[in-house]
């Protein structure tokens, strides 16, 4: 159906003011959310109060879930459900969250039960959480170092030799920095680079006495911003 | 009215958080944020400045980690080479957070880490920003220099731009994530440094709505008045030669920007700013961690000033004289820090990893005052950021942490770092 410029402008008006409208109500409403780490149901009593979701969803009450109700653990079924409004059009980011969780409240059962339990106990977890260490590090949830640590502590249980350990662990790495991607912002920097080579051996080249350093500051931030357009 | 405030401001930070494609980025994800040229961040050889955001939906409170990584004021350290260099001498890319070889050799803090499987920190269920380091200035320069003392023909320009980067960032950060509920800023070694001399900058811009705490680790800004005996105040050669090559005293520097945000800094002694900030913001709590046998910190600070000491004719002498200089620095400098009531610190001996550089990486594990009755550093963490009572922890035992095994995350660490030389 078409739609007026005039009737587009209307509604567009509107709907920012509902969400203005909404997303003001429910801060106004909402306190402080408290802060719990993943992995502790909130007792009801200090349950946090969802963060405000996005005001188009927020408006949308009627969305229906994309995933299963039951909270992934370590979540509260109201943060659960104010996830499933936020993305109720992106099943697979529920998804996402939903594995995200179950690896973390598995993590943080690991760590708990780590040197507190015989190491026959903790197979089953590390095994677990080593078996799905490379898709969350895949999917950005673990930085490499972070996903280091963890490769480390799982090995400690599945591999009681510590050359063996180390040799699982090097091994391991090698085959993640293979699979790493080439940059795409390294050809601008090397163009900037040779440019930047270029001022500077002109500026070095004149007497030191006529060398303004300012000037030449000046030169390479306009450089720079001829350069860098913001990437993401 | 405060709630009116409070209602303005996350309206604005929505609707530009709605605006930008970062909006789009997911939870518990490392997102990667890249700065404008024309906010004047920078990383060392010029290339833009990335940081890195963790977000949660389940907290509005915000922990910061600033990046160490050595320092610099000549050419061959700004281009990362040898023992005393920075870190990052080619930039951030993009992807940084998924290589091994960051800096520090990829070390992680508890605090960086979310998912830490041998060190819990309440701040891991908090929005995690982490600051990385590639301008050989502990975060605070604020000058382009043109460093060729070692290769004249092939000169190295240096964008010592650290305080525009943290700047940049704060901006950054309030405008796409809003007021944090509690803040927290950390930082390991020249991060530190650095969480400690942009406290008041990124405070003042993210204007938490709960505490505010600085846990600043092994990055001592230590007292040394311009001018005085280096007998007695031996950072202060290292102090005068940053302060010129850093930019610092520009009029962007960090030390001009002082005299109009820390009434109480003392512009001839950049020692003077943890009190500073402590005067300034009396509801915060500041926490200095260190150790006293570090040899790292240390080297950087004395190394290439003292003779004495590059020229020491051995391993063992060389340590001798840094720690005779360290450790005096460390009494002058918290006999200052306990003037004030909202500061304290946690100086153990020594950890047989790193140089016993830096409490806050890999784990926690040798870094407890075990005389005190403390096993490690997690209630000094705690209380900091809890409101307990300051804890002001000084280890005399100084023999004791020779013989205590490290933990086995540090010892595998180790023999892996010894297997990839």
């Amino acid at each position: 159906m078409a739609v007026s410029g005039r009737r587009w402008g209307l509604w567009l008006t509107g709907a920012v003011l509902a969400v203005a409208a909404g997303v003001g109500v429910a801060l106004w409403r909402a306190p402080d959310t408290v802060d719990l780490p993943v992995g502790s149901s909130p007792k009801p009593e200090s349950l946090p109060a969802p963060m405000p979701a996005p005001p188009v969803l927020a408006a949308a009450p009627s969305a229906a879930p994309a995933a299963a109700d039951a909270p992934p653990p370590g979540v509260s079924a109201a943060q659960w459900l104010a996830l499933q409004r936020e993305f109720a059009g992106r099943p697979e980011e529920l998804r996402r969250l939903a594995d995200y969780f179950s690896y973390a409240d598995r993590l943080q059962r690991f760590r708990d039960q780590r040197g507190k339990v015989p190491r026959a106990d903790l197979l089953p977890l590390a095994q677990a959480l080593d078996a799905g260490l490379d898709e969350r590090l895949r999917q950005h949830e673990l930085s490499a170092g972070e996903a280091r640590l963890v490769k480390m502590a799982v090995l400690e249980v599945l591999l009681p030799d510590e050359a063996q350990r180390a040799a699982a662990l090097s091994s391991w790495e090698d085959t993640q920095r293979g699979a790493a991607v080439a940059s795409t912002s390294a050809a601008r920097e090397a163009e900037f680079q040779r440019r930047q080579s270029e001022i500077v051996a002109a500026w070095s080249a004149r007497p030191v006495a006529q060398r303004d350093r300012r000037a030449l500051e000046r030169e390479l931030d306009a450089l720079r911003r001829a350069s860098f357009e913001p990437t993401r | 009215m405060f709630k009116l405030q409070q209602v303005r401001n996350a309206l604005a930070g929505g609707l530009l958080a709605l605006a930008a494609p970062w909006a789009a980025a997911g939870y518990f994800q490392w997102e990667m944020v890249e700065l404008s040229a024309d906010s004047g961040a920078a990383c060392g050889d010029g290339s833009p400045y990335r940081f890195f955001v963790n977000r949660t939906p389940l907290s509005k409170s915000l922990v910061i980690v600033y990046e160490g990584g050595g320092a610099c004021w000549d050419q061959n350290a700004c281009l990362g080479i040898g023992d005393l260099a920075a870190a990052n001498p080619n930039g951030i890319p993009p992807d940084y957070m998924h290589q091994f070889n960051m800096a520090s050799g990829g070390l992680v803090t508890p605090f960086s880490s979310r998912n830490n499987p041998f060190q819990k920190v309440q701040t891991q269920s908090w929005n995690i920003v982490y600051v990385p380091y590639c301008t050989g200035d502990v975060h605070s320069g604020s000058k382009v220099v043109v460093y060729d003392d070692a290769d004249p023909a092939h000169p190295r320009v240096e964008y010592h731009r650290g305080q525009a980067n943290i700047r940049a960032a704060a901006q950054w950060l309030r405008d796409h994530m809003g007021q944090p509920k509690d803040l927290v800023l950390t930082g390991f070694s020249a991060g530190g440094v650095g969480s400690t001399v942009t406290y008041g900058l990124m405070r003042d811009t993210l204007q938490p709505t709960g505490r505010a705490s600085l846990l600043a680790d092994s990055g001592p800004l230590m007292q040394a008045p311009r001018g005085s005996d280096p007998a007695v105040y031996p950072s202060v050669l290292l102090h005068e030669k940053i302060r010129s090559a850093w930019g610092l005293d520009e009029p962007e520097g960090l030390i001009s920007l002082y005299a109009g945000t820390l009434p109480a800094f003392d512009p001839n002694n950049l020692g003077s700013v943890s009190a500073a900030l402590a005067q300034r913001y009396p509801a915060d709590r500041f926490s200095f961690l260190a150790f006293q046998a570090d040899t790292n910190f240390s080297a950087f600070s004395y190394e290439k000033f003292y003779p004495d000491i590059s020229g020491a004719p051995n391993d063992f002498i060389k340590r001798q004289r840094l720690l005779a200089r360290w450790q005096p620095d460390l009494s002058t400098w918290v006999a200052d820090l306990q003037l004030y009531g909202n500061v304290g610190y946690h100086l153990p001996f020594f950890r047989n990893f790193n140089q016993s550089h830096c409490l806050t990486i890999v784990d926690f594990s040798g870094t407890g005052i075990e005389e005190v009755g403390i096993a490690d550093l997690s209630p000094v963490v705690d209380t900091t950021l809890d409101r307990g009572v300051v804890m002001r922890n000084v280890e005399t035992d100084h023999v004791s942490d020779y013989f205590r095994p490290v933990s086995a995350a540090i010892k595998l660490f180790k023999l892996l770092t010894r297997l990839l030389g």
